[in-house]
């Protein structure tokens, strides 16, 4: 899978059940958790989500707020342990 | 005439109705929920149970010990008070019909020392093939009521009852190898049964309708036992008949006029679920002004759904009443009053998770609903502490309830070490007390106690407490195919950190579905939503296989014991790709 389709749908999922605004226009680079914009707990829902729509889990270890807090990180992440 | 304050025992109440209204109705059985097979008034019951006391006095001394296996009946009634009348201890008992409640029956037999055990025809002729080969079944004097003339009444030699002497043992739904026998004396039924009749304002115009069991505490004390004290007329059933048709409950309700009634919160929940449009039509609840919800957590949503399907029936919403207790403390802590609305605190959700109380200011997924389970009616000592330091918790702290009250028992029967640890507590800070460790978490506000959950159902993971029923509550909605009120959801450790799992029932007519990752994934989802936490295992089991107690309570240790030694009835499942908690961890 592209890193673009990574980041589209983790951006749909974001904007539609995150920040329950689906027009808001998010940046790949955009602070997501330090920003304020979401809150740490989110990042259960994120990690939920990669599993069901990319077959990948992330350990607790690697789903912080340091290592989860841009649509960029996320995807990188994602992309190291998508099934081939 | 209101006995508060003037008998010390229930012997004393009996006997004051017998003496100034002896044709007064007491008890009806409803067979099947629907005929009445028996009436007792005071003099029939007095009759009855001093016939059971005499039969009791051939082969006992006051102090010893009966244990009583009764299906929902007035033989358990009468056999109860006849024990109270000869000075034995009763040990009331779940019916051994399972062989799954065998081994619990012979662990209280054994921890009772029980000499005597009485019973129905009926029962006994259904155990009896298994008494003979059980040496402390068959070692059992046997009594039943069917073979105790009622002349024998005459020959019963009336004794003096010590208030402060034990009437009967209450054994908690514990584990099944070591169950504790909660010590109630005479003074605590009564001051328990006061407190109830107060805090209902409960007078001989009251109808009591029941259907708990009446082997256990709240069905015993309150359905049973405080219509006595209070001298109206108690209408029961058994907990089956409600269970087959829940409309039985309110049907009998609108039929005898019933105005107190009691039953833990999934009994509303099921009212409003299974009672048809058609049974609904013919309700009329208008009478009912105690409709205590206690024993198990209450949900706000369950509360507010049965008010709003049964206002149409004349349901006053007033008259749903919150309340709290448990065994150690006879039955009854607190209440909610009865012309007061019920209190919700909206709180914030995190700082709850650090046991903090505050009010919710933000979204609305961050606020937490509380409903308040009100004040004690004896004047109760009711604290909040530290379970681990034992110091006094702050005001805007969750902590253990503590409490000191005339209705705290007397101990655990043959355990001086647990009743020591249960019932003789001090505040660390002030060493006040002693008090009593109710094992539940909670708070006081405003007066109101507030309680959360059962220390040792807490799950904690990463510094966050969790309680059970909260998590349980979002995966039963998280999908239609979801049975409600049958998940449990409890904490497993593996890699020495602890995990969320959750077992629960799917519906009979989704158990073939073919889209059993559809409903895994919607409860993953639903619990990361409501909680900001990553479920380690789901699993759906077969409808009906969920471990519960008698009365309807989801046994969350039984069902992680079957999720750890795999002993579930798996329909399907999800596991997070991580170490099982039973596999031995090489580097």
């Amino acid at each position: 899978m592209e890193l673009k389709e990574i980041k589209d749908k983790l951006k749909t999922f974001i904007c539609k059940e995150l920040l329950n605004n689906p027009t808001y226009p998010l940046q790949d680079e955009e602070p997501l958790i330090t920003s304020g914009l979401m809150d740490s707990f989110s990042l259960a829902q994120i990690g939920v989500f990669t599993e069901i729509q990319f077959n990948v889990y992330i350990p607790d270890s690697d789903l912080t707020v340091d290592a989860m807090n841009t649509v960029n990180q996320m995807a990188a992440r994602i992309q190291k342990d998508l099934p081939a | 005439m209101s006995l508060i304050g003037k008998v010390h025992t229930l012997v004393d109440a009996i006997k004051y109705q017998v003496e100034n209204r002896p044709n007064a109705l007491a008890y009806t059985y409803l067979a099947e929920g629907e005929k009445m097979e028996a009436q007792w008034t005071y003099a029939e019951l007095d009759q009855h149970a001093r016939a059971v006391a005499a039969e009791l006095q051939k082969v006992t001394k006051p102090g010893d010990r009966a244990v009583l296996l009764y299906p929902s009946g007035v033989e358990f009634i009468a056999t109860f008070m006849g024990c109270m009348y000869a000075g034995v201890i009763a040990v009331p008992s779940i019916l051994p019909h399972l062989k799954r409640a065998t081994p619990r029956l012979k662990a209280i037999l054994a921890d009772a020392g029980a000499k005597v055990a009485c019973t129905t025809h009926e029962v006994y002729a259904s155990i009896e093939p298994f008494i003979a080969n059980e040496a402390d079944l068959s070692s059992l004097h046997w009594i039943r009521n069917q073979d105790i003339p009622l002349e024998q009444a005459r020959q019963y030699k009336p004794l003096a009852l010590d208030e402060n002497a034990i009437c009967f043992l209450q054994y908690t739904s514990g584990s099944t190898s070591t169950p504790k026998g909660v010590m109630i004396s005479h003074f605590n039924l009564i001051r328990t049964i006061e407190d109830v009749v107060i805090g209902f304002n409960q007078d001989e115009q009251d109808v009591v309708i029941s259907w708990l069991p009446i082997f256990h505490d709240m069905g015993l004390i309150v359905g049973i036992l405080a219509p006595l004290f209070a001298g109206c007329p108690c209408y029961f059933m058994a907990p089956v008949s409600f269970l087959e048709r829940p409309a039985r409950w309110l049907e009998a309700i609108t039929k005898y006029g019933g105005t107190i009634t009691v039953a833990p919160n999934f009994a509303y929940g099921l009212c409003v679920r299974k009672i048809s449009e058609e049974e609904k039509s013919k309700l009329d609840l208008h009478t009912l002004r105690v409709a205590v919800d206690a024993a198990e957590p209450i949900r706000i949503e369950t509360v507010e759904q049965f008010i709003e399907t049964f206002r149409e029936r004349n349901f006053n919403y007033k008259a749903l009443i919150p309340a709290y207790g448990l065994a150690e403390a006879t039955v009854k802590v607190c209440m909610k009053e009865l012309d007061k609305d019920p209190t919700i605190l909206t709180l914030n959700a995190s700082d709850l998770e650090k046991h903090k109380i505050s009010f919710a200011t933000g979204s609305e997924q961050n606020q937490y609903k509380i409903i308040g389970c009100g004040v004690s009616h004896i004047g109760a000592d009711i604290r909040i502490v530290n379970p681990g330091t034992k110091k006094a918790c702050a005001k805007d702290e969750v902590g253990e309830i503590w409490i000191k009250s005339e209705s705290v028992a007397q101990g655990y029967w043959n355990q001086p070490k647990a009743s020591q640890d249960i019932f003789q507590a001090y505040i660390a800070n002030t060493q006040e007390g002693p008090f009593m460790r109710t094992g539940d978490l909670g708070f006081i506000y405003d007066g109101e106690l507030y309680i959360g959950g059962r220390i040792k159902d807490m799950i904690i993971i990463q510094g966050r407490n969790f309680y059970p029923q909260d998590i349980e509550l979002t995966v039963e909605k998280s999908h239609a195919a979801l049975r409600p009120s049958c998940c449990a959801a409890f904490a497993v450790t593996l890699e020495g950190v602890e995990r969320l799992a959750v077992v629960q029932e799917i519906r009979r007519e989704y158990r073939n579905a073919e889209k059993f990752d559809d409903i895994l994934n919607a409860i993953r989802s639903a619990i990361a939503k409501d909680h900001g936490l990553r479920a380690y295992a789901v699993v759906l089991i077969r409808p009906g296989s969920i471990q519960k107690t008698t009365s309807g309570k989801i046994q969350r240790h039984a069902s992680r014991e079957a999720f750890m030694n795999g002993e579930l009835e798996v329909v399907a499942e999800w596991h997070a790709p991580i170490a099982a908690p039973d596999q031995h961890q090489t580097g």
